[in-house]
This record gives C-alpha cells, sequence and structure tokens, in this order.
C-alpha cells in the first residue's frame, strides 16, 4: 500500500521545545517573543479558522482574541501539553462558541434508511468532480464538534492525542466524535449526490 | 500499538477507525503496518481510504489569502495591546494572575484609537525606525561583525542554509514597506545591498527554521507588490 499524505508543511515546521520557550517568553512579558509567537501561529489558526467559520474577517478575529488571552495567559501554561495544544485549545474553545452561535439542527437520515456504502458507492463518491463542492455543504451541516475533529485531524493534521489535548477530553471521545462525524459526513455526501446515488452504484454491504 | 487481539470480523470496523489518522500520517509505526495489510486484502477499506484522502486533499487546499497576511492581523492586536492597561506592564508576575476576560473592566468606555489610526501611527514608528536603521548603517563608517556588504572583506555571514533568502526590492520600494515585508515573514537583512542590489535576509528564529519555512516565507515575498526577486539559498558567497 502507498504511503499516506504526508503532513503539510505547517506539521512539518513546527517545532516543540521552540514554540515552549517563546511562550515563557512571552509569561515574562517579552513583546518581541509575542509577536513572534503571532507570526508563528497565524498560518496555522487561520488555515483552521477560515475552514471553520468560512469568513476571513471573523477568522482574524478570533485569531488575535486567541493571541490576546495567550498573552493574558501566558504563565498559565505549565507544559503539561505542548505549546501549540494549548494555543489551539483555546482557538477550538472560540470556534466552538461561534460555530454553537450558528448551527442549524439537521435532522439524521435514520441509519435503516440508508444503507452502509459498499466499496463502488464509496469509490464512486470520491472520483465526483462535484466532491468539493459536496463537502463545503455538508460540512456546515455537521455538529460544531464534529465540525472541529475533522478540521483538526485534516486541515492540521494533528494526531489523536494532541487533538484531545486540544478538545480537552479523552482520546476515546475524540475518537468517537471522529466516528460520528465522518458517518454523517458520508451521509450528507449521499444526499447531495441525489436520491438515485446508491441504486446507480449497487447495493450494500 | 499493535492489536493483536482483533478478531478477524473486527478488523473491518478498527481499521475503519483508525483511517484519519493514517490519511494524516500520525499513526505510529506498528499501527501505520497494521491497517496497510489489512488494506492490502479488503476492498471496501480501501475503497474507504480512497475517499478519506480525497476529502483530506480537499479541506487541506488554502482557502483565502488570509493565511498569509499576518500583518494586518498583527497590527489590530497591537493597537488592542497599546489601548490596555496591561500593555504595559507583564502579562503576569508570579502569584499574580490577569483578569479572565479579555478586555479588562477599566478598559471599558476609553476612549481607543480606531485601527486604522493605530495603524497608521505604527507605520510611521515602523519607517522612522527603518529610516535611522539604515543611516546608521548606510551612510556613517559603522562596521559591525553583524552587518556587512557583500563587497566588504569577511561578508560571509554565519547563518543557517535553511533560514536564508535573497530578495530584491523594486525601486520604488518604501524603506517603510521593506520594513513591513521583513515584519511579515519574522525575515532580518543580514547582508546586502550588492551590487546588484540584492539583500539577503535571515528568518527570525533561524536555528529552528527550516528549508519549508525559508521556501513558504520565498513564495509569499514573490507574491507582494515591491519584490522583484525572491529565492531560498545558503549563505551568501565570500567576496
Amino acid at each position: 500500500m502507498s504511503s499516506t499524505l504526508h503532513n503539510d508543511q505547517t506539521a512539518a515546521s513546527r517545532d516543540p521545545p521552540a514554540e515552549a520557550r517563546l511562550l515563557a517568553s512571552v509569561a515574562r512579558g517579552d513583546r518581541e517573543a509575542f509577536q513572534r509567537l503571532y507570526f508563528l501561529f497565524h498560518r496555522r489558526l487561520a488555515r483552521f479558522l477560515l475552514r471553520v467559520t468560512r469568513r476571513p474577517e471573523i477568522a482574524e478575529e478570533i485569531i488575535n482574541d486567541t493571541m490576546l488571552v495567550v498573552w493574558q495567559r501566558a504563565a498559565e501554561f505549565r507544559g503539561e501539553a505542548q505549546a501549540s495544544s494549548w494555543i489551539l485549545g483555546i482557538a477550538y474553545r472560540r470556534a466552538l462558541k461561534t460555530l454553537s452561535r450558528k448551527s442549524e439542527s439537521v435532522p439524521s437520515i435514520p441509519a435503516e434508511a440508508l444503507p452502509a456504502l459498499n466499496a463502488m458507492a464509496l469509490d464512486g463518491l470520491a472520483q465526483r468532480a462535484e466532491l468539493a463542492d459536496w463537502l463545503d455543504a455538508a460540512i456546515t451541516r455537521l455538529t460544531p464538534e464534529h465540525q472541529l475533529v475533522i478540521q483538526l485531524a485534516y486541515v492540521l493534521g494533528l494526531s489523536l492525542e494532541e487533538i484531545a489535548e486540544i478538545a480537552d477530553c479523552p482520546v476515546n471521545t475524540v475518537k468517537t466524535r471522529m466516528f460520528h462525524a465522518r458517518r454523517r459526513l458520508r451521509e450528507l455526501l449521499v444526499e447531495l449526490a441525489g436520491p438515485d446515488y446508491i441504486d446507480s452504484q449497487g447495493a450494500v454491504t | 500499538m499493535r492489536r493483536l487481539t482483533v478478531l478477524p470480523s473486527e478488523a473491518d470496523g478498527h481499521v475503519e477507525a483508525e483511517l484519519p489518522w493514517y490519511v494524516n500520517g500520525t499513526l505510529d509505526t506498528a499501527d501505520r503496518a497494521y491497517v496497510e495489510e489489512h488494506l492490502a486484502g479488503c476492498a471496501r477499506c480501501r475503497a474507504s481510504y480512497d475517499l478519506e484522502r480525497r476529502l483530506a486533499g480537499i479541506l487541506k487546499t488554502p482557502r483565502d489569502t488570509l493565511e498569509y497576511a499576518p500583518q494586518s492581523g498583527w497590527t489590530q492586536l497591537a493597537a488592542r495591546l497599546a489601548g490596555s492597561p496591561l500593555a504595559a506592564a507583564s502579562p503576569t508576575y508570579e502569584g499574580h494572575r490577569p483578569s479572565a476576560t479579555i478586555r479588562p473592566p477599566e478598559t471599558r468606555g476609553r476612549r481607543r484609537l480606531s485601527p486604522l489610526i493605530a495603524g497608521i501611527l505604527l507605520a510611521q514608528a515602523a519607517a522612522i525606525g527603518i529610516l535611522s536603521f539604515l543611516l546608521l548603517h548606510f551612510v556613517t563608517e559603522y562596521d559591525s561583525a553583524a552587518f556587512r556588504t557583500l563587497t566588504q572583506p569577511g561578508s560571509v555571514v554565519s547563518a543557517p542554509e535553511a533560514a536564508t533568502i535573497r530578495i530584491v526590492f523594486a525601486e520604488e520600494t518604501s524603506a517603510a514597506q521593506i520594513g513591513s515585508l521583513l515584519r511579515d515573514v519574522g525575515g532580518t537583512i543580514i547582508a546586502g545591498p550588492s551590487t546588484a542590489d540584492v539583500y539577503t535576509i535571515s528568518l527570525q528564529d533561524a536555528a529552528s527554521s527550516t528549508s519549508d519555512d525559508a521556501a513558504y516565507a520565498a513564495d509569499w515575498l514573490r507574491a507582494q507588490p515591491g519584490v522583484l526577486f525572491a529565492e531560498p539559498v545558503g549563505p551568501p558567497p565570500a567576496p
């Protein structure tokens, strides 16, 4: 089996010890260190928050709110987790509030009404040119927690353990959320593909 | 951690649950091997993996240029800090905990600089700083081991190869604009200009910067008005 997708440059460029040192300097009131930390994290936060909020001005506002909290509370970071997890955790909670304010309740399709997708159906979805548009529409219909776990894993390339730290929940909770998020996402993609999609692709596994 | 106790009938479910972290490359070696072994023999899981990979690829695609424009955000944040009584003091001392609210109560109702005016004032201060720097280092006889032109003896400046970029600015690019660009990428001029107007910049925190950081910064610089040329390279050659 071919190798997996590589993490993007953001993950490859991370240096947890350097980030922790910068944060320690910020805790001592070092404005220059704070500016460096801001520029270091801006791209990561922007990438995550743009996907979540879909509005650059809101993403920028959350970035600055997050980094302001970092400036004010840097001394509270005790090093139990990575500095990036701590900072992303602040952004995560802020994003969760933003999403929760605007989330709509979309009823799930009952499990028995939507058969499990077989290999042909899955492959068919993956090949569709409209997939990007469907994904855009489907993501917003997930619950805030489901949206965020998808974004943290796929947009930021974070591990299960890192996401658990950021979301401040057990690893198994992240796994469960991801399981339900992906299942719900596939339901929505099939729904967007149209009522004839399953029939055209074949039967249940 | 190898799942040695997984029954064949449970394998699909276990692998399905691991796919997001297999796709994003964060599984450990043993788990990755387990997933790959299963995928080699399971068409349904392979199809599921292909779909996840496609979805991940779509999600990773940058949506907006905001990712590449930290300076405006920093200008706004700096203005907020300047308007807050917490800005002047260290954010914390041992035993002192700042207010949990982002905006301390004593700042509410206080007149604050608009972001636009604050940004203009900051840009003016930056321009004064840059002009002073240029006067000190280009007009006077100042000779610093940390800053030499390429044509001066001993002008090889030690910097990690991964963290340097050669850059040429357009003639009409002002000192303030150069300063703004450098702050955006976290760069410092370490050499130049040469007779061909080439500067060499080093990324901040050069010891931990990677070639990816330099490549990303160079890509961004090239897209900016006022930059004619930007390439990540090694240390400047000795004269």
